[in-house]
């Protein structure tokens, strides 16, 4: 019941107190009171009642001839910076974000698995694990081959998967960009959906450090324990793969998330300032990781230790979050 | 569901309709709206008082503060003569208007 009045409050708080504004909304409240009174006596929950109310308030923009409010409208829609967002855009943006966060986690856990094979494959060619593989002493190739093989084939599946992210987001670009104009309502309604999916992310990203942690601990206790058995070792860390493959899925699906209801609402990472840092990095994230893609091939291919080379990852990753905080430090906030 | 686009011409006449008899409020106008098109249209909040504010203007209608049997103040607003007669001009409109558009459905 409150947040149907907060709601009309932040509709109301940037228009003038008028008489006829006031009355205006002294109105549409008991008109919204009586509904929401009415869908609770049918049974229906709070949350229920409230999502019905608001979503059936309909458009101030609609009253602004008779508030003698409408210069405003055209003013804030007239702005060159600032795009203007349909309710049905906003909630397919949400919804194609939804997607690319799955499609994007499904990517990357395809690469982490066709890294896992490479490792795991080029320590069984080399008898880690059951010395009768070796050929006279020497690794057997064709184990090689097929964790290489499986690898250029997991990387190819993540190619396509980071390729049907793109389709359709084209007309969302603009996000990325401008800054977002909502209507009251909208903002109030996605303000709320974040709320919402706050708890849920912090959930994901505890979770998924833990889990993180767990595979970095275990990895340390089996390679300081056995330092010689390196069959072990090797297994712990394609463990630890596995464990970073759960955790991207919770950080990207959290996060994406997060970060398109952050956009809407020129918040967090999306306010004026931080966008033109955000797209400073968004430049130089491709070139990055195409380096280190093509460095951890040239190394593992040149001296054929797949099963040491990975380390190239958690280095290259440490970096970028590095580089991304010293940029992001140096852009000027003016906030 | 009806689009409101498609049934913005007649707001009034539904509005006119559901007091010719009485005076009402608000919500319960909303909610005979819903209950007489069998859930097909449900008025937003903004159009409803959008068309109570410009009808009151127009002289169709006269609010005033009633008090319902379980106690609660809210504006009611009742038809004016001027309102009824609007009603019957945006009748016969519709009738032309239904009948002109008939001719093109088959």
């Amino acid at each position: 019941m409150d947040a149907i009045f907060s709601y009309l409050d932040n509709m109301f708080a940037h228009l003038p107190k008028t008489e006829e504004v006031k009355r205006a909304k002294s109105e549409l409240g008991q008109m919204m009171e009586d509904k929401y009174n009415q869908l609770r006596a049918e049974g229906r929950s709070d949350n229920e009642a409230v999502g019905q109310v608001i979503s059936e308030f309909g458009n101030l923009s609609e009253l602004a001839a008779e508030l003698g409010i409408s210069n405003q409208y055209q003013q804030a829609s007239s702005d060159d910076n600032f795009v203007t967002v349909s309710d049905a855009e906003a909630e397919s943006f949400i919804e194609k974000t939804k997607k690319s966060a799955r499609l994007i986690a499904g990517g990357i856990t395809s690469v982490l698995f066709g890294v896992i094979s490479v490792i795991f494959f080029s320590g069984y060619a080399e008898g880690l694990f059951n010395p009768a593989v070796l050929l006279d002493g020497e690794p057997n190739k064709r184990f090689v081959a097929a964790g290489i093989a499986l690898l250029f084939i997991c990387v190819a599946f993540a190619v396509y998967l980071f390729v049907m992210v793109g389709i359709g987001s084209e007309k969302y670009e603009i996000f990325e960009k401008k800054m977002v104009k909502l209507e009251p309502h909208q903002k109030f309604v996605i303000q709320e959906a974040r709320e919402n999916h706050r708890p849920l992310l912090m959930r994901k990203i505890s979770l998924g450090v833990v889990l993180i942690l767990l595979g970095v601990a275990a990895l340390s206790v089996v390679s300081i324990l056995n330092e010689n058995n390196e069959a072990l070792i090797l297994s712990a860390v394609c463990g630890l793969l596995v464990v970073i493959a759960i955790s991207m899925w919770l950080f990207i699906s959290g996060s994406m998330l997060q970060s398109a209801y952050d956009k809407l609402l020129n918040e967090g990472d999306y306010t004026l300032e931080r966008r033109k840092s955000q797209s400073v990095m968004q430049r130089w994230a491709p070139p990055y990781w195409t380096l280190m893609v093509v460095g951890y091939l040239a190394w593992s291919f040149i001296t054929g230790a797949w099963h040491k080379t990975w380390i190239v990852w958690p280095i290259a990753g440490v970096l970028f979050g590095l580089i991304s905080a010293i940029v992001q430090a140096s852009t000027p906030n003016k906030e | 569901m009806i689009s409101s686009d498609v049934i913005r011409g007649y707001t009034d006449i539904i509005i006119l309709y559901l007091l010719l008899d009485e005076p009402s409020y608000g919500y319960e106008i909303s909610r005979r709206i819903t209950d007489r098109s069998q859930g097909l249209y449900t008025m937003k909040e903004t159009t409803l008082y959008s068309a109570f504010n410009r009808l009151e203007k127009n002289g169709y209608l006269r609010s005033f503060a009633g008090t319902e049997t379980g106690g609660k103040t809210r504006t009611y607003y009742e038809l004016t003569p001027q309102g009824h007669t609007h009603y019957q001009l945006k009748k016969e409109e519709w009738m032309v208007t239904k009948k002109v558009v008939d001719q093109f459905i088959k």
